[in-house]
């Protein structure tokens, strides 16, 4: 590929990209740009007043253009504005709707009365930014930093629309925001509060409920959902694989529930073994990797394994035992060895 | 009065007369500013049924066919006056229920949130059923108060309470999240629930200096019937230096073992209309992220490092694609990783169509998988959406001496008008525990406020 072609890639790519802004499929840049205007025998130009700008009687009122608009121009006008506007199938995007006066805005010594100040996309190259300003245009003013910054939503907002609105510069809810969450809601659940209830939380993180978000929502499949398609047979790989993730919402014991109504965790009489033959005997030999295993990963063993001083684990590692001290190098603890849980093993030493 | 009343204004009012909200909605009559409410109720029903279980080669060992029965209710409000003390009540209740095929006919349930909270100028008191993050590393509810205040760029929060149970550190008979299991599940493995001594307190310091810096120390304890299960100090920090790149830190310190129990740092970068990334460090030792009321908990003690990276660009023709990759480090054994490539594709600007397609691996010490999925959603009209989602997963090793598992689920969902939606799906598997299993799903959903996320299904 010729150095050209990447250049011309690269340009496709990042108009393409900015296309994505577009919310409505009328050409503002033609109409406020590209028309030829003004001259002899040319009509008159267009500004975003033509369209926009409310009737005699509500001249402060901005609004969205109808019909009429394309009339004086076109003579195929009903044909035009529809291919023009958004479908009516389409949904529009949240947060648009804020409390908003152009008038005023319009009015600052700093806008001049330029639409375009703030609303670069109407020219831009082929849509441009987008139409409506992000809101880090409305920070730039410093009564609404100030508000911004105090937490204070709706001087803007409609408050029913927090509980739906994305972040867009604070806390944007992207770029592996999934991952992050959890710790941003840990240092600041006030700021989260503001828009989300805690049903909202649950509705994912209740693993009280009878089934998994992926089951009740089986349509969301743009959502970022963890137990999705064959979860059974993934979970121990997965536990496996981030070992410690599944018991930062899971209690160990509702591991050990649904292993005990399903035969494989020692709780049960009778449970179905599965671990290959040797994995806690045979001192010495290859196969005996349970040790291995549990200082890697100690929460998966806990998943069946966790029944106190009755645990088969105490059996052996027991103070006294054949298997040796389980601690690993290192271990620190600061409870005594009078506590239920240590004594277990070491009260025979006592 | 309620706000944001929609187009269809009759319907909801009469829905909203109907409800236990009422109560609410008088009093909000009376108030300054008005009152809102939230309210959701789902039904659901589904069906499982399992064959071709794996044992002896060639038997079929058919499973009964279970239709668990499940109502969820959520109601929320806010901007209630106290008498002095206008706009300053809130409060949200969420529940659900359920009738299964063997638990008899009360079936199970739980409330999941009720709370109220009392919130004036600085200070905010919340009473109830409610959860708490700030020093945990788990999510954890509590029946309790919390409490706290913000003057100026400093925060204090403080709560207390009991551990809810029977939901929460339950012993052998919970349910259990993401199987069908639940369905089958045998009612006379529960154990008596004992909440003695399951209480729970902590508190959390913050200072805030715009956007440029947070940071917050917190405390987190937690008892179980034994004894102390957690005792953590965390400390978090945030910064956003400039617009577009966010960074942060979280450790948790283990104060009974003197360990370092989870420990995160993370940068994004948002500066481009077309790319986002982020960058993120985590290490967790899990033996301290159990409770350590456990014996096991001194049984490990290995940590685990991972570093992961994701990656999203925004390609033509509406296209999205997002590369994310993570490789672990594991004390005395081999490295593991996984990678994901998904392209999300929405043809045009009406949104009509979102078809997602997506590459994921995932290699451990002794096993790994391949995945590959293909979905798409496709909206008919204003009120009736249609989704077809499928993945095939392989196995490096055989699971029950199945290689791999393939899984196709069609939903399709009628939004009859925007208070009421209902859905109907069917899901189909074949996976190394069951040769054939399928389940069905219908869904109604009623809503006052068809713009809440909160007590989605």
């Amino acid at each position: 590929m010729t150095k050209r072609a990447v250049v011309l890639l690269a340009l496709a790519l990042l108009i393409s990209a900015c296309a994505r802004g577009l919310l409505t499929r009328f050409p503002h840049r033609q109409h406020l740009a590209e028309l030829e205007c003004g001259g002899p025998g040319q009509q008159a130009c267009l500004s975003c007043a033509s369209c926009h700008q409310g009737d005699e009687v509500k001249k402060d009122e901005w609004k969205q253009p109808q019909v009429t608009s394309c009339t004086s121009c076109h003579k195929d006008s009903n044909e035009v504005y529809a291919n023009s506007i958004r479908p009516a199938v389409a949904t529009m995007p949240l947060g648009k709707a804020i409390q908003f006066k152009h008038d005023p805005h319009l009015k600052l010594p700093s806008v001049k009365g330029q639409c375009v100040n703030c609303h670069a996309g109407a020219v831009g190259v082929a849509g441009g930014d987008p139409l409506f300003p992000p809101m880090s245009t409305c920070l730039s003013c410093h009564e609404h930093r100030k508000q911004f910054d105090e937490g204070v939503c709706t001087n803007c907002h409609k408050e029913a629309d927090l509980k739906t609105l994305v972040p867009s510069s604070f806390l944007r809810h992207d770029a592996a925001w999934t991952k992050r969450h959890g710790q941003e809601a840990r240092a600041n659940p006030v700021a989260c509060e503001t828009c989300h209830s805690q049903t909202t939380c649950d509705s994912c993180h209740d693993a009280t409920r009878p089934s998994s978000p992926a089951q009740r929502n089986p349509e969301a499949i743009d959502r970022e959902l963890v137990h999705r398609f064959d979860w059974l047979t993934r979970h121990a790989l997965e536990a496996d694989s981030q070992p410690g993730s599944c018991v930062t919402c899971h209690a160990n014991t509702e591991c050990d529930a649904c292993h005990v109504a399903r035969g494989v965790s020692p709780s049960r009489a009778g449970a179905e073994g599965i671990h290959p033959a040797q994995w806690a005997s045979g001192l010495g030999l290859a196969r005996n990797g349970h040790g291995l295993a549990a200082r890697r990963n100690i929460a998966s063993c806990a998943a069946c394994h966790d029944q106190g001083a009755a645990s088969n684990c105490v059996r052996c590692h027991k103070v006294g035992g054949t298997g040796g001290t389980p601690h690993p190098a290192g271990w620190r603890s600061t409870a005594p060895l009078s506590n239920a849980e240590c004594s277990a093993c070491h009260g025979g030493s006592l | 009065m309620i706000r944001r009343l929609g187009s269809d204004r009759v319907l909801r009012r009469a829905l909203a007369k109907g409800t236990a909200v009422a109560c609410l909605m008088s009093a909000a009559a009376l108030a300054d500013v008005p009152t809102w409410v939230d309210a959701r109720a789902t039904l659901q029903a589904q069906a499982f049924q399992q064959a071709l279980l794996p044992g002896v080669p060639g038997v079929v060992a058919p499973m009964p066919l279970a239709l668990p029965f499940t109502t969820t209710g959520f109601l929320r409000f806010g901007g209630m006056d106290l008498p002095g003390a206008p706009d300053t009540l809130s409060g949200e209740v969420a529940a659900w229920g359920r009738v299964g095929p063997r638990d008899g006919l009360l079936g199970d349930g739980d409330v999941t949130t009720a709370w109220a909270q009392y919130r004036s100028g600085p200070w905010r008191v919340k009473l109830g059923r409610q959860v708490t993050w700030p020093g945990s590393a788990r999510y954890v509810r509590f029946d309790g108060v919390s409490g706290g205040a913000t003057f100026g760029r400093f925060d204090l929060d403080a709560y207390a309470g009991f551990v809810a149970l029977p939901r929460w550190s339950l012993p052998r008979g919970a349910w259990v999240l993401g199987s069908i299991g639940e369905a089958l599940e045998d009612p006379r493995l529960r154990e008596a629930q004992n909440r003695a001594g399951q209480f729970l307190l902590g508190a959390r310091a913050g200072v805030k200096f715009g956007q440029t810096f947070r940071g917050s120390l917190a405390f987190h304890e937690q008892h179980d019937d034994i004894g102390v299960a957690y005792r953590v100090v965390s400390a978090d920090v945030g910064s956003q230096p400039i617009s577009w790149m966010g960074l942060g830190a979280r450790a948790a310190f283990d104060v009974k073992s003197l360990g370092f129990s989870e420990a995160r740092v993370w940068a994004d970068v948002t500066g481009w209309r077309f790319a986002t990334a982020s960058v993120d460090y985590a290490y967790q030792s899990p033996s301290l992220l159990l409770p350590q009321t456990s014996i096991l908990a001194a049984f490990g003690g290995a940590s685990w490092h991972e570093l992961g990276a994701e990656l999203t660009v925004q390609l033509p023709w509406r296209m999205t694609l997002t590369g994310r990759g993570a490789g672990q480090l594991y004390d005395g054994d081999r490295p593991g990783g996984r990678g994901l490539a998904r392209v999300k594709w929405i043809p045009d600007v009406d949104e009509r169509w979102l078809v997602q397609a997506e590459v994921a691996r995932v290699m451990m010490a002794t096993q790994g998988y391949t995945q590959g999925r293909l979905g798409a959603r496709y909206r008919a009209t204003s009120t009736i959406t249609g989704a077809l989602d499928s993945a095939l997963y392989v196995y490096d090793a055989p699971i029950h001496g199945v290689s791999s598992s393939l899984t196709g689920i069609a939903s399709c969902e009628w939004a009859i008008t925007p208070w009421l939606r209902t859905m109907l799906s069917t899901t189909l598997m074949s996976t190394p525990y069951a040769a054939f299993e399928v389940q069905g799903l219908g869904r109604l959903v009623v809503e006052l406020e068809p713009n809440s996320t909160g007590g989605r299904p």
